[in-house]
């Protein structure tokens, strides 16, 4: 049953969180005029914005639901994944963005397909990458199962009217305002995250008393002494150290997702990479404090018998209801802004990357003139929106166990296949081949399959581990063998 | 102040590694060396 008042601060949050993405949707709807506004903003988007925007998209509903999850049923072990995320993710945005940007000022791509197509000037690498990026349709899904679980198990809507619901509002907005109204929203949303995470740490923190993280500690033994396991055998992402090092390799390519890379493509000034790359980084320490959540829930004496589902109960016991209200914009805005992200490169994928950069590139489909291309292309993306919103959802009309979890059948399904053209490239530049990394790609995902699949690793965070050590290892390889004399592009 | 737990002293000590290395690498090879970018999004 739900409280009341609890549920009248949440409508009202809700209202007013809905009306501000309704409204940023609407001045990116202002300024999206040809296909490159939709893709990347125009390349005309600035640090801070961007900084933030590349936060709220990188942390997701996995974070606030998912990770918290796993943070009450994995005790201490989970840290991994905060630790996964601030040294390894970071390590891989410091390594590809200043490459990446730069390289952009003369290859002009409008997507992660479409820069490694150009960059080894290969359209069979375009479409390559951009079907794999298909994988990230289980990614949009788990997002839009976090969001449909606020109307569910806060307001008792009926779990398929809230994820249709959802649905609703995130492709709304992409198709009026694409990336801008992507990096709009996404930038306040990030501001309400940090602000949620601080708040759940403190809060937390209040209930351990004098004890401290000692009082902690000795909660969680009392429970389970594998809660406080720096491996812990029942977590399937951190049962032992090769799994965190798989983890580990994993989170370091994430930074070059798609959704991530496209916003370093936004960037206006590329000497302002530095600005965008700590706005990030200090985000990214205050989003992820909401982790302890998990743990201050045994602290407080809570039982959860679905994981995910912690963070709700915990700010139904804990929180005042405006705040409870507030982190339900939180967990919106988790879900959102990182579907909406995704969303416009999955979209671009259709208008980019297949009709523009392949059909028409290639004489298969004819054209008026450039202007005509670029209408056609808009409208492309647009109706691929609807299109990826739809399957999405389909996907969890069944919502699954761990949102967590499911996100990384995505995440390492992507970076198995192009972590190593993507690092390989950057940094051998003159010797790489177009078929040398056609081949990688085709090996990162056939790898990433038969590991997981086969049963090879139980966890699907290092199974992407590994498929991309895999991949990128003979990438380094045949390019030792076989180096191109001219260089690529 | 960690209760001695293993787990949550490496998570300090990482933190505070990470935002070291961070302000070094952004201070050695992000703040010089850019070019503008004066690419015109609408031609192709």
């Amino acid at each position: 049953m739900i409280d009341p008042i609890v549920e009248t601060y949440v409508w009202i949050g809700l209202v007013v969180f809905l009306i501000m993405v309704v409204v940023l949707g609407y001045i990116g709807s202002r300024q999206t005029k040809i296909l490159a506004d939709f893709t990347i903003g125009g390349a005309r988007l600035g640090p801070y914005i961007l900084g933030a925007a590349y936060a709220a998209t990188f942390f997701s509903a996995a974070t606030f639901v998912g990770y918290v999850g796993w943070a009450y049923a994995w005790g201490y072990s989970a840290l991994w994944v905060f630790l996964a995320i601030f040294v390894a993710s970071t390590a891989g945005a410091l390594t590809f963005a200043r490459k990446a940007r730069t390289e952009n000022i003369k290859q002009r791509s409008q997507s992660l397909p479409d820069w490694l197509g150009d960059y080894y000037n290969s359209d069979f690498l375009r479409a390559g990458v951009a079907v794999i990026l298909m994988f990230n349709l289980f990614y949009v899904a788990a997002q839009l199962t976090a969001g449909a679980y606020v109307f569910n198990l806060l307001l008792g809507w009926d779990y398929l009217t809230a994820l249709a619901f959802i649905t609703i509002v995130v492709v709304g907005y992409v198709v009026a305002g694409g990336t801008f109204a992507d990096v709009y929203t996404d930038a306040v949303q990030g501001v309400l995250m940090v602000i949620m995470g601080v708040i759940c740490f403190v809060t937390g923190m209040s209930y351990l008393g004098e004890g401290g993280f000692n009082q902690l500690t000795e909660t969680l033994r009392g429970i389970d002494p594998k809660l406080v396991a720096v491996f812990n055998p029942d977590a399937v992402h951190f049962y032992a150290l090769s799994a965190v090092v798989g983890v580990f390799i994993i989170e370091y390519a994430f930074a070059a997702q798609p959704q991530l890379f496209n916003k370093i493509l936004a960037l206006k000034k590329p000497g302002d990479l530095w600005k965008m790359i700590m706005t990030y980084f200090v985000f990214a320490f205050c989003m992820m404090l909401v982790i302890f959540v998990g743990f201050f829930a045994h602290e407080i004496g809570l039982v959860v018998d679905v994981p995910d589902h912690t963070i709700y109960l915990f700010s139904g016991t804990v929180f005042h209801p405006i705040v409870s209200a507030l982190l339900v914009m939180v967990i919106m805005s988790a879900a959102l802004s990182t579907t909406d992200g995704l969303i416009v490169v999955l979209a671009t994928t259709f208008s980019n990357d297949f009709y523009r950069k392949t059909l028409v590139k290639r004489g298969i489909i004819k054209v008026k003139s450039q202007e005509h291309m670029d209408r056609t292309a808009l409208k492309i993306s647009r109706v691929a929106t609807v299109f990826i919103g739809i399957l999405a959802a389909l996907l969890v009309i069944d919502p699954p166990a761990f949102i967590g979890t499911l996100i990384w059948y995505g995440i390492s399904g992507v970076a198995s296949g192009t972590l190593g053209p993507l690092i390989i490239g950057m940094f051998m530049k003159d010797k790489v081949t177009a078929k040398g990394a056609i081949i990688t790609m085709f090996l990162g995902v056939i790898s990433y399959g038969i590991i997981f699949t086969m049963g090879f690793e139980r966890s699907v965070m290092a199974a992407g581990a590994w498929a991309v050590c895999i991949s990128t290892a003979f990438f380094l390889i045949y390019t030792l063998l076989f180096p191109k004399k001219e260089g690529v592009s | 102040m960690l209760g001695g737990n293993l787990m949550l002293t490496i998570w300090l000590w990482s933190c505070i590694g990470m935002i070291i290395v961070t302000i070094v690498t952004l201070k050695l090879f992000y703040v010089e060396g850019f070019t503008e970018d004066e690419g015109d999004y609408t031609k192709y």
